[in-house]
């Protein structure tokens, strides 16, 4: 298989599994709209600046873990902390997605180690935009509630 | 030294599979006994070079906590456990073979080859104090201490 047909399959394989967390991401989008609200929006733009920027999937990681303790330290009434949003984002990008990726590594031929952090890198991305997406969906919802 | 592009990608492979781990590990075998956030914040700043990481750490451990404060004197047992886990990762840069060969005999190209190797350990330290100080702030402040508690009997089990 040459590395063109490869990309490709990788790219058709998180797109399914896109698809198939999506739920799950509308989830995690509401939980982040409750607990960052409107005021910390930036701190999601930053995620995803990093997400699609990051070379390693524990840059995203350290990120979570460091944005989750400074609020929770500084007893915030909103932030990472709240709602355990922090950690229920830490866990699905630590497991959940873990697990997608390596189904995807055992249905596609001749992936190497770099493939593997390669597509984990890829699910994170895709997670990460569904999530600011639903946020802002969710944001705009509670806007039109409160003025309703 | 100038890496080409595959020992980037191991160093970045290496940082998500094997640095993050240990970085876990030596966080839950702290128990909590961390060091504050100026440390912590120090400890950062001084990662970019290894000898500077040294330095620093090889400073700080000599330091006689005890008599600043009682509270910290556990720092000294922390920069020490700190101090073998950078020295493992010396062995790491050979094993993964980022410096090929035997030691020169030649002194000059001596200090050529333990520049090299030092080059790539600091690199991946400056990973590893990344995680160390990300998974020390999570653990300090949002996981509870029975938490920790369970993490550090599966990582023994």
């Amino acid at each position: 298989m040459n590395e063109q047909t490869k990309r490709m399959q990788i790219l058709l394989e998180v797109a399914f599994e896109a698809d198939r967390f999506y739920g799950q991401i509308q989830t995690l989008g509401n939980k982040a709209a409750e607990a960052l609200t409107g005021r910390k929006r930036s701190q999601l733009t930053n995620l995803q600046g990093i997400a699609n920027s990051a070379l390693k999937v524990s840059e995203v990681l350290d990120y979570i873990k460091t944005q989750t303790a400074r609020d929770k330290k500084a007893n915030r009434d909103h932030g990472w902390h709240r709602d355990d949003f922090g950690r229920t984002l830490l866990q699905f990008i630590e497991v959940t997605l873990a697990q997608t990726k390596t189904s995807i590594y055992q249905r596609i031929n001749n992936l190497t180690d770099y493939d593997q952090q390669e597509i984990h890198l890829l699910l994170i991305r895709e997670a990460v935009r569904q999530l600011t997406a639903q946020y802002e969906f969710k944001l705009g919802d509670v806007f039109h509630e409160a003025n309703a | 030294m100038k890496l080409t592009p595959e020992q980037e990608a191991k160093i970045r492979w290496l940082s998500d599979n094997h640095l993050y781990q240990k970085a876990q590990n030596f966080v839950n075998h702290c128990q909590r006994n961390f060091i504050e956030g100026k440390q912590q914040a120090g400890i950062l700043e001084f990662s970019h070079t290894w000898k500077e990481l040294n330095a620093f750490i090889h400073h700080q451990k000599s330091r006689d906590w005890e008599t600043i404060s009682k509270k910290k004197a556990h720092y000294k047992l922390f920069y020490a456990t700190l101090e073998e886990e950078l020295q493992e990762l010396l062995k790491l840069v050979t094993q993964e073979k980022f410096v090929t060969g035997e030691v020169p005999s030649i002194k000059a190209e001596q200090k050529k080859y333990n520049d090299e190797i030092n080059e790539v350990a600091g690199l991946l330290a400056h990973e590893f104090i990344q995680h160390v100080v990300a998974e020390m702030r999570w653990q300090q402040d949002v996981v509870q201490p029975s938490e920790t508690q369970q993490q550090e009997e599966q990582d023994y089990a």
